[in-house]
């Protein structure tokens, strides 16, 4: 054995110590600040901000409205991506482009354009209200809200994943015998797994922190349909910089948390998967 | 051999499972991405092409 060990590819110092700088400058300060910022408050006060019952409201919102979205592209995502990439059928190449949209439109636009469709008064919501379901100002219009602006994110994790899919394992569950339905839930879902959970974390992550899209569709009343990161801007609107780090903190870590677990979990499906085909 | 390679009918997902998933996929699409889309542009030209121009210009 060597004494000292070396790296296969030269300059493994420097490009390590160029990224964690990078990393640094641009991920970990602002945390660190963040989290700098609410230690001025001491600990009694920080507990009394953050379990606040206006701002305990507004975590159950802004995570409730988060997953409730997350899971209905988790359903529609790799649907779409499916359709997508194994049918042709006309206006293909549109409806692939028009994934994009949540991201090229505004938030603000999206928000203001949302508001407008579910309104009691738009096209969509005065439908929906003749039924009972109240769209626009109440939590399900932040769920619609975070479903459109999320979506990209669970279609285009899977998409590639499906393109490059190789077509014998499918052909080969075919001569086993394997319906159709049968090769889909137990071939070929089980290798979107890893693709689908990182898109939804993605997604998830993604809506907690969304703000432009959701205010306006939101209504914004305290203890009923008011998001955390608009209890943050109030915050900061009333130069609260503590309180608003704060509230902050616990978005953080409840991103945070969520985003670990998914992790794990993938890293389990993975090793399942890879210890299934050993 | 044919020279067009054709998707072996293993991958081909029958009408039954093909048309219901198609469906639904382009109702999502319509519903959250088709119809907003058309929402934005019906809300700017609103009030005319006239008021739009105004409006950049501004």
């Amino acid at each position: 054995m060597h004494a000292k060990q070396r790296h296969a590819l030269p300059g493994f110092g420097l490009t390590l110590g160029v990224c964690l700088a990078y990393l640094g400058l641009i991920v970990l300060l602002p945390l660190a600040a963040l989290a700098w910022k609410s230690a001025s408050l001491g600990a009694g006060e920080f507990w009394a901000i953050v379990t606040a019952p206006r701002a305990r409201a507004a975590y159950r919102v802004t995570f409730g409205c988060a997953a409730l979205a997350g899971l209905v592209n988790l359903v529609f995502g790799p649907l779409l991506a499916w359709v997508l990439v194994r049918y042709r059928f006309p206006g293909r190449a549109l409806v692939d482009a028009l994934v994009d949209l949540p991201f090229a439109l505004p938030t603000a636009v999206a928000g203001i354009t949302l508001t407008a469709l579910y309104a009691s008064n738009g096209p969509l919501g005065r439908v929906l209200e003749a039924h009972g379901w109240k769209i626009a100002y109440t939590p399900s219009g932040i769920t619609v809200a975070l479903v459109f602006v999320s979506l990209p994110f669970l279609v285009r994790s899977v998409q590639p994943v499906l393109e490059h899919l190789e077509p014998d394992v499918e052909e080969a569950a075919a001569t086993l015998g394997a319906g159709r339905l049968t090769t889909l839930w137990r071939v070929v879902l089980p290798t979107l797994w890893p693709a689908i959970l990182s898109g939804f974390a993605l997604a998830f992550a993604r809506a907690l922190g969304e703000y432009g899209s959701v205010i306006f569709i939101a209504g914004n009343m305290p203890m009923v349909s008011e998001i955390a990161p608009l209890l943050i801007t109030a915050k900061l609107d009333q130069y609260d910089y503590a309180g608003a780090t704060a509230i902050a903190l616990v978005l953080l870590a409840g991103s945070f948390a969520t985003l670990l677990a998914l992790n794990l979990l993938q890293l389990v499906t993975v090793r399942r998967r890879s210890a299934g085909a050993a | 051999m044919n020279a067009v390679r054709l998707p072996s009918s293993a991958l081909r997902d029958p009408w039954w499972l093909r048309a219901p998933l198609l469906l639904l996929a382009l109702a999502f699409v319509a519903l959250f991405l088709v119809l907003p889309l058309f929402a934005v542009f019906g809300y700017a030209f609103e009030k005319g092409l006239d008021f739009y121009l105004a409006s950049l210009v501004d």
